[in-house]
This record gives structure tokens, sequence and C-alpha cells, in this order.
């Protein structure tokens, strides 16, 4: 199955004086199962699109498939729950819609919510509790007393626990620590090794590099690439035109004048290869 | 040394309620006037608790006797609200920290609190909108913008009371690439204009690379404090505190592996990329 978007355009406040444009006729197909990043500045449409995913927003025109539905402009609020138990958003900050007097009970309330009985929510919240790598001890606390990267994780949780074909995360990782991030980002990347689709909206470039298999690009509400990593950021110069960061792996290359590369490396590891493989030669 | 100190810290220790080990064990540091300091440790470590302290939204535990100077004053119950006119705090999530129905009036909040006459007002609020590149959004909404732009408010925000210190607590890390170096290039040259004091929390290497001083938390301790070169080079002190290690070393430590030899006192960027250039064309 795949994710189509055909001519989809969002207008925030239409026929107001605030109208503004938030989606540019955008039309793309990508495969599920894979691990998407979506990319462009701030202000460029990324979560305007992701909010398309699961009909948060319904576009003013243009059709989306998704997980086996049709959205259309017309399409009624009434039979969205299917969609939203396939396909989940976690925003920015998801710890700031924890509510549970119990960590454990905060996970369960989603897989509660999708039609879970009441002890699979409990088997599925001690699983994920784990998963997302969160001690048992804390499962009876209240989310409340947990340090801030640890209510991200019981946010997070609470969403993977009801385990969605399509999981799309906005940012999850800004602002921890960079231990907590690279056991996050390698949560979700198992996620998506398992049958998943994983769809990422970051400013990162690392992690496109590291997980992503394709990328969006946006920019003023327009998709201005579609790619693989490779190929985004191959175009040293198109990057600079749309001020677009790159990896660090293919910045430091880009400064050793006197090498070759036959691929620009994205990774650590690929550069550390082509770095060998020069000296070596 | 202490003369210059614009933050003076002693033998604080802070304890939450209903928990047993102290989020802060015995600290004490300086912070000169005039310089740019980043306090990095992963989270938990203690981070912003100090930075609570500082300004007096946390009282020290009583024991050691705790000492607390922000800007020559000694930090009491008298004298809290005028330190706090002095400490300015951007968070890490703008969504916070919005009170007004536009950009404009929410900039100005902090002027109003503070009794700042209209005519004055009208003249600060434009000028910190525009230093933070909002003027195109002077009457828009705050909850239309996006994170990266709110944030840009919130700065302004602060800006605008031009407080003696700044304190950013996260504060870029929810902003874009380029919206993040704007910042930055902002509040540097607010802190070279007005010898603005800054104190950023982060994880982001590249923002902590711009200090002057460093200082390394961990478990409510301070476990180092140092410049740039100093701290960025103890590569494993760093990786055992689940911290970031600057790019360029972690390209060292794995050229190393892979049987490159590379001398010991190459260590930031550019020393290792002349270096590999110089081996390059040698071979």
């Amino acid at each position: 199955m795949s994710i189509k978007f055909e001519k989809v355009s969002y207008t925030y406040f239409p026929g107001s004086p605030l109208e503004k444009k938030g989606l540019d006729n955008v039309s793309f197909k990508i495969k599920e199962g894979q691990f998407i990043a979506i990319i462009g500045h701030t202000g460029s449409g990324k979560s305007t699109l992701m909010q398309h995913f699961n009909a948060l927003l319904k576009p003013s025109k243009g059709r989306i498939e998704i997980a086996g539905q049709t959205i259309l402009p017309t399409t009624s609020n009434k039979n969205l729950k299917e969609l939203r138990k396939h396909v989940s958003l976690v925003f920015q900050f998801p710890e700031a819609q924890l509510f549970e007097n119990t960590v454990l009970d905060d996970i369960a309330f989603g897989p509660k919510n999708f039609g879970y009985s009441e002890q699979k929510a409990k088997e599925k919240a001690w699983t994920w509790l784990t998963r997302v790598g969160l001690p048992k001890s804390v499962a009876n606390r209240s989310p409340f007393d947990l340090s801030g990267g640890q209510m991200r994780q019981v946010a997070i949780a609470g969403v993977m626990a009801y385990e969605p074909d399509i999981l799309c995360l906005d940012e999850p990782a800004a602002g921890l620590d960079p231990r907590a991030r690279k056991q996050m980002m390698g949560l979700f990347s198992k996620y998506q090794q398992e049958g998943h689709t994983v769809i990422l909206v970051t400013h990162n470039m690392d992690d496109v590099a590291n997980y992503a298999n394709d990328v969006l690009v946006m920019e003023s509400g327009k998709l201005i690439k579609h790619a693989r990593p490779a190929e985004v950021f191959k175009d040293r110069p198109w990057l600079k035109e749309h001020y677009l960061e790159e990896p660090k792996a293919s910045l430091f290359a880009s400064k050793l004048t006197n090498f070759t590369f036959s691929n620009t490396p994205l990774t650590i590891k690929e550069l550390v290869k082509g770095i060998e493989n020069n000296l070596k030669e | 040394m202490a003369k210059d100190s614009i933050i003076k810290i002693r033998n604080v220790s802070f304890t939450y309620p209903d928990t047993t080990s102290p989020a802060i064990n015995n600290i004490s540091f300086d912070i000169k006037r005039g310089s740019w300091t980043s306090i990095i440790g992963h989270n938990g470590s203690g981070k912003s608790t100090i930075i609570r302290l500082i300004n007096g939204l946390l009282v020290p535990d009583n024991k050691n006797s705790p000492y607390i100077e922000v800007d020559g004053t000694e930090l009491t119950d008298k004298t809290v609200w005028n330190i706090r006119d002095k400490v300015g705090i951007v968070f890490q999530n703008p969504d916070n920290q919005f009170v007004g129905a536009t950009v404009a009036d929410d900039v100005a909040f902090g002027l109003e609190n503070r009794g700042v006459p209209r005519s004055k007002m009208l003249k600060i609020v434009p000028e910190a909108i525009k230093a933070v590149g909002m003027d195109d959004y002077t009457n828009a909404e705050p909850s239309n913008l996006s994170g990266g732009q709110k944030q840009r408010v919130a700065i302004a925000g602060i800006l605008a009371i031009q407080p003696k210190i700044i304190i950013l607590d996260e504060a870029t890390s929810m902003l874009d690439p380029s919206g993040r170096s704007k910042i930055l290039q902002i509040v540097h040259q607010m802190k070279k204009k007005d010898n603005l004091t800054v104190v950023s929390i982060t994880h982001d290497i590249d923002e902590a690379n711009l200090a002057d001083q460093i200082i390394v938390m961990n478990n409510g301790g301070l476990v180092d404090q140092g410049n740039t070169k100093e701290i960025f080079s103890k590569v494993k002190l760093l990786k055992s505190l689940g911290l970031d290690v600057p790019f360029a070393s972690q390209v060292k430590e794995k050229l190393l592996q892979s049987g490159i030899s590379i001398p010991k006192e190459i260590n930031s960027e550019k020393e290792l990329i002349n270096y590999l250039c110089q081996s390059n064309s040698k071979k």
C-alpha cells in the first residue's frame, strides 16, 4: 500500500483577512513501511502537511489516500476514528498532553480508547513502558513527577502502545540529551523495521541521513523535492539556495578539498571509510 | 576574579520535596560579567534547577550556609524581585510563555509589568521585534505563528526589558538551523552592545561551542569547568556522561580506531582538516 497526495492544497482561515496558504498543490506517492523524513524551514508547511495524514486537517482542495482510506475536502469527521487508530500523530512536546494519575494509566489510555480491553491495554502499556526505555519502577508514579525526558518517553509510549501502522512524529527528540535522543531514534527505526511506517518531521539532517530512506522537502507550502537522502544531499548549491543544512559528515567531507569521494558521505561511518580510501590509495 | 563576577554561587544544595537525594549537591561557581557560559549535562543532571535557584524560583537547602549573589546583590526574600529584573530567562517551549494578543502586545508585556512609560515602549518594542527578524508579524496573533517564530517573539520580549543576564534554557532547541543561528547571532550582538552576560543550557554542541566557559554537570554536581578547548578534548569524560562530543573529535576517534595515526595535539575541526589534507597530499 502507499500514501498518496493528489494536488492537495490547504488554506488557513479562508475568506478572512488572515487567509494564508498552508499547502500549495502538493502531490506525492510514498510507499508504506518506510522511514520518511519531512524537512524544510520554520513555517514551510511541514506541520500542516503532517496534520493531513490523519485528517486532523482536511484538504481545502485535492485528495489523499492513506491506510486504505480516502480523505477529501468533504470527508465527514464521523468516521475518522478508524483512520486515527492506524495513523497517529505525535506533536512537539507531547508530554504537555499527559493527564492520568499514574504512568501506566497514561500509557494504557490510547489502547483503551481504541477498543482494547482493560487488561489487554495494561499489558500493552507494560510492554511499551519498557520498550521506550523507562524503568519499571516508574509505572505507578505520577507522570508529572518525572523528568522532562521521561515524560516525553511516557507520552510516546502512550501512542506506540496501540501500535499504529503509520506513526508521524514532529521533532520527537528535540530537547532530549544526546543519549536519550539516540535511544529514541533507535526505537522509531526498530518500529519501522518491524513493518510500520514512520514519518519524521525534523530539522536534524543527521537524523535524516542516519535513518530515513525517503525525504520530502517543503518550502512555502510547496513540495520542492521528493527523493532519497543521498539524492537530496548530493546537490550542495541547491541546498544553499534553499537555506537547508547538510549532514555533518558531508559538510566535513566538503572541507577536505584534496580528497575524492565516489559518493557524498552522509554518515560518520561513510566519511571515515572515504577518508581511509583516500589515504590508503 | 571575584570582583567582576556577576553571578556567585557558594555551597548551594537543593532537594525537591518528597525526594531523598539532592537535585543539586553542594555546588559553587562564578560567572564573569559579560561572558558566555554554557551549562551542559544530561536531562535530570540539575541544569535547570540551577537556573531556578539563580532567580529565586527555588530556595536552596538550609545547609553549609549557601550563598547566591547576582550583580553584586545577595539573593534574599527582599532582593528577589530586584534580581528577577536583571535576569531574563527564555524557556524551551514558547507556548508556555505567551500572554499578549498580538506579537507587539506580548513583547510589551514585560515592560508594562515594570511600569515603563508608553512613549518609551513605542520605541523599544519595535526595535526588539526587529532585532529578532519578526517585524513583518508585529500585529499577528502569536498562536498563529510556527514554533520557531514564537520563540523569536519570546526572545524579543526578553531583549525588550534589557536584563543584565540572559539565560537560554534550551531556548533554541525548537528552531530550525537558520533560525537557531540567527537567534544566537542576535544574542551575540546584544551581548556585545550591552555587555550582557549569557548563560545557555543546551544539548547543542555548536551552541556550547560559542561559550567562553563551559560547566559540566552530572547528578547534581559540578563535574568540570573550563573553556571549550579544554572541555571538548575530554572525549571519554563527555561520553561517559552521555553527552555529545564535537563531530571532529568523533571523526578523529574513528580514524584512530581504523589505524590512521593522528597526533594528540590535533583537536579542533580546523586542525584535523588541515592535517588530513596535508597527509593526503604527501602520500
